[in-house]
């Protein structure tokens, strides 16, 4: 069994602002395959944001990332020195953000910014690599792409730009894509395209994703496994089938239950989740879901679950439905 | 060329030629506006009335307003700005022998400006980026004071340790290059100050925008992040005030070159205003402030050229 | 009415804390203090001339020495404050009320009219403090009223961009469009709603302003367009402060200082106002610095780069 592409144990993200310390993320571990399509589903709060900075090394001014192995693609991402990973991080990840619109420099042309990484870290010429951003356009389905590379940014629409990123990560074949929300300040339609692209990506050139989103359904069409967070911890990782048949933790099935579909009772009320997610300023004993768990006992209260493997080759954090499989994780 | 570019370039063109017509008609008015009678002014308190009239003369004050107004258009299109009321020679006789002080200093300042100002607030921006408080109330403490010290003071303190007491530097007229040094210097120091924190703010901003996260997440090297995504974004806000920081300048440059007896516009100016010798004022300040309005100019083209969304939809 | 008394208490107590801000109180009231009691108290000193005793250095009867005419420099100089300060507040109130009127004008003007005077008040504006005052002072003619009017309309543009910008602002938010739609009138609307809201704006841009025309006014009187003999200011003592510096330094030192401190004082303490007001807002100076940076025409055109946070 090969090592896997991503190794993270218990990873903690501390930002310092004007409001004091705050850990949003408060130890996560996860893995992550080689060819692995993995979504991280949570509302906002939850810490999904972070985790996938955290992991690209992007942490905003005050953030620092804590954890005890941080592996890629065989290497430490914490204990390396930054010149040996810049090369490894610059061509083997590639990063989507939630903004198209912010995303790319108003100054720069929109070729110039696309070959930057691969001319730096893989030496290619300007021509070399200027052909190779125009195929990628045109891979994305952006149209006159030669025309395109010599445009601005602002000549792009909001779809355009955020395929513009994926095509400029595309360019230099990275082992993983992370993809922070990359659907959600788009049009549906165009939602549809980008997906169509990232699972593309993936079929074609082996590409990993980590895909994070609010949009649960849209993680249960494209990804193999899911992880839930919640409160800055991971409360379930189950694989999709598990997640649309039979999700164990009462936040996922809460979450899974409150999307409305076509069979959907229009004369009831919603289903929503009752009172509010918690703060990252919260300090809270025992499990974070309490307060609004329907099936809450005494114990949730004072002991927090901890992550563990289940019977099924899931992990889960929950002390009522647990199958007690036994050892940490 | 693209036609956006087309459009802009028209439009600032226009807008260019409004401004000197504006410019040409305030000092043409100038004369004319005066309290008080301008021949009588010219020919002194005590002089007679044929001395008067003769002034009057001299001034074609007789003749009806627009013929005025002709006279002196096909004056300034020949480049005669007529004749000065002290010493007769042709004014532009006069501006043209005092030009070049005046351009050194204003050259030596605006790459005082350009080149020092400039960097320090990149730099700035980039060393206090980790939140380090001191840095900052330091560096804006600093820049602080030195935007606003009055340019004389600069002046006389520099000409005082520089050209006095250790005599590195000349201390009067413009006979040579390193003359224009302490004049340049003290001039440049107000808009260098200003210029250099308004960068600062703005590269802060910059680095906080998303786009840097994304330049960030390609791993290029300090240089190549600061230098093409950085630099040119908060570049645009130091441009907006190029045109202001030369109009500092030139207005610095009036009052140094007295300290430092530099026989340039700014010298002759003042000279004039005390006399009343208005066709050197009215020349002058044409040509001072045409200067400052095409600078102006080719730094919102400047402006355009860093920043081409500016080029969409111009008034 | 009791929520506007606890919101001056907050800004008076974060302007405590400011570093500059009790400082430059202190500085400047002490300013006024001078300028008040300053001519009675070294007036006599300041004018007695002692041609017997010219040109000394520093000495116990003279601590800063004495000028080309034996007068004392540091009595002279203190007695300038009251000169020195009075012409410049005229000058800059003068400034504020014309031009932030213009402003107002302006932007509650037509589309047509308010793309001419915006225009207008850019050309101004680019034409910087200095030689608009020496183009005005032309004009009417040198002396004080000549000075002070020129320095007046020196940075009425920059006011008038101050307020244009303000007013736009204000006009487009929800109630004053409310309130127009109700059927208020223009002279209202300013009054009732606009006025209010850019009040305090207006006070503490003008305390960047003084700073700036202190300067310039000093200026003027230095070249000798100003003030004039027998009257003096800190600026017309530099002029033969300067010939004389090699001699004599603390001639032109001691006013040039003066003139250093005073803008200092007002400049630091609009600043710290502004940091008090809204520390989230005003991070540097506030708008006057601006007013003389960005352009009122392409105002909406240029978009600040970068500026597409969501």
């Amino acid at each position: 069994m090969s090592a896997p592409l991503l190794e993270i144990e218990n990873l903690r993200v501390t930002l310092t602002g004007s409001a004091g310390r705050v850990r949003p993320v408060r130890g996560v571990s996860l893995s992550v395959e080689s060819g692995e399509i993995v979504g991280v589903a949570g509302e906002s709060g939850s810490g999904k944001t972070l985790t996938a900075l955290a992991i690209a090394g992007l942490l905003p001014r005050g953030g620092v990332a804590e954890a005890e192995s941080l592996c890629f693609d065989g290497h430490d991402l914490l204990r390396e020195p930054e010149g040996e990973l810049r090369t490894v991080l610059g061509t083997g990840m590639a990063i989507v953000f939630q903004d198209p619109m912010s995303s790319l420099n108003p100054a720069r042309r929109i070729g110039s910014q696309m070959i930057e990484a691969v001319r730096t870290h893989k030496g290619l010429s300007r021509s070399e690599a200027l052909k190779l951003a125009e195929s990628g356009l045109e891979a994305m389905g952006i149209d006159e792409p030669k025309r395109r590379l010599r445009q601005y940014p602002h000549e792009f629409s909001g779809g355009m730009r955020q395929r513009t990123m994926l095509a400029m990560g595309l360019m230099s074949e990275p082992k993983l894509l992370i993809a922070d929300e990359p659907t959600t300040a788009l049009d549906v339609t165009v939602q549809e395209q980008v997906i169509d692209l990232i699972s593309a990506m993936n079929q074609r050139l082996g590409t990993a994703v980590i895909l994070v989103s609010h949009n649960i359904t849209l993680l249960s069409e494209v990804c193999d496994r899911v992880l839930i967070m919640y409160g800055g911890r991971i409360v379930e990782d189950l694989t999709v089938e598990r997640l649309i048949e039979s999700p164990a933790h009462p936040y996922t099935q809460a979450l899974v239950n409150a999307v409305p579909d076509l069979q959907t009772d229009r004369d009831q009320p919603l289903s929503a989740i009752e009172g509010s997610p918690p703060q990252p300023t919260d300090q809270i004993e025992g499990c974070a879901f309490a307060d609004r768990c329907p099936i809450v006992e005494d114990r949730c209260r004072s002991d927090r679950p901890l992550l563990e493997w289940q019977a099924g080759g899931q992990r889960l954090a929950c002390w009522v439905n647990s199958s007690r499989a036994g050892s940490v994780s | 060329m693209n036609p956006k570019w087309r459009h802009f370039l028209l439009r600032r063109l226009t807008r260019l030629v409004v401004v000197l017509a504006g410019l040409v008609i305030a000092t043409f008015a100038l004369i004319h506006v005066v309290p008080g009678d301008p021949a009588r002014a010219i020919a002194g308190a005590q002089a007679d009335q044929n001395a008067v009239e003769r002034a009057r003369e001299e001034l074609g004050l007789n003749d009806p307003a627009y013929v005025q107004f002709g006279d002196y258009l096909s004056g300034l299109v020949r480049l005669d700005f007529g004749d000065s009321f002290e010493t007769d020679e042709p004014v532009t006789k006069v501006i043209s022998r005092s030009i070049g002080p005046t351009a050194e200093l204003a050259a030596f300042g605006m790459a005082i400006i350009l080149f020092v100002g400039i960097p320090l607030g990149l730099l700035g921006g980039a060393l206090s980026q980790e939140g380090n408080r001191k840095f900052e109330l330091g560096f804006s403490g600093l820049t602080g004071i030195m935007a606003a010290l009055p340019d004389y003071l600069t002046a006389t303190v520099l000409a005082l340790v520089f050209a006095v007491s250790l005599q590195w530097l000349p201390v009067a007229g413009a006979a040579t290059l390193s003359a224009a040094i302490l004049p340049a210097i003290a001039i440049a120091v107000r808009p260098m100050a200003m210029v250099s924190r308004l960068v600062r703010i703005r590269t802060l901003d910059v680095l906080e925008q998303d786009y840097i996260r994304s330049a960030r997440s390609k791993r290029l090297s300090p240089r190549a992040l600061y230098g093409r995504h950085v630099a040119p974004n908060a570049l645009a806000a130091a441009l907006s005030v190029a045109g202001i920081a030369f109009a500092a300048l030139v207005g610095g440059a009036v009052i140094v070159e007295q300290v430092f007896a530099r026989p340039g516009l700014g010298t002759e100016l003042v000279q004039g205003l005390l006399v009343k010798n208005y066709p050197v004022v009215q020349g002058i300040i044409l040509t001072l402030g045409a200067a400052i309005v095409i600078v102006n100019a080719i730094v919102d083209a400047t402006l355009a050229l860093v920043d081409p969304r500016t080029l969409e939809g111009e008034l | 009415m009791s929520e506007r008394r606890a919101r001056a208490g907050l800004v008076m107590r974060s302007f405590l804390h400011t570093p500059t801000g009790p400082v430059s109180l202190v500085l400047i009231l002490a300013l006024i203090l001078l300028a008040i009691i300053g001519p009675s108290i070294f007036g006599e000193a300041a004018t007695n001339v002692d041609l017997g005793q010219a040109s000394e250095g520093p000495s116990a009867a003279h601590p800063l020495g004495t000028d080309a005419l034996g007068q004392d420099i540091l009595a002279r100089t203190l007695a300038a404050t009251r000169l020195s300060l009075i012409l410049p507040v005229a000058a800059i109130g003068l400034a504020a009320l014309a031009g932030s009127l213009i402003g107002a004008l302006i932007s509650m003007a037509g589309p047509r009219l308010r793309r001419i005077g915006a225009g207008f008040v850019d050309a101004a504006l680019g034409f910087g403090g200095v030689l608009l005052a020496v183009f005005i002072i032309a004009v009417v003619g040198i002396g004080t009223v000549g000075a002070v009017i020129a320095v007046a309309a020196a940075f009425a543009p920059a006011f008038a961009r101050f307020t244009y910008s303000l007013v736009s602002s204000v006009n487009s938010r929800e109630y004053v469009v409310a309130a127009r739609l109700v059927g208020v009138s223009q002279t209202g609307i300013l009054r009732r709603h606009i006025f209010p809201n850019i009040a305090d704006s207006l006070a503490i841009a003008s305390f960047t302003a003084l700073a700036d025309g202190l300067i310039t006014l000093a200026a003027l009187s230095f070249l000798g367009l100003g003030v004039q003999a027998p009257g003096y200011d800190w600026g017309t003592m530099l002029t033969p402060g300067v010939k004389s510096f090699y001699v004599t330094p603390w001639a032109a030192l001691a006013p040039a200082a003066m003139v250093a401190l005073a803008g200092a004082a007002f400049a630091l303490f609009g600043d710290a106002i502004a940091r008090a007001v809204n520390p989230l807002l005003w991070v540097e100076r506030p708008s006057v610095l601006a007013a003389f940076g960005t352009r009122l025409s392409s105002d909406k055109a240029r978009p600040e780069m970068g500026d597409h946070k969501t």
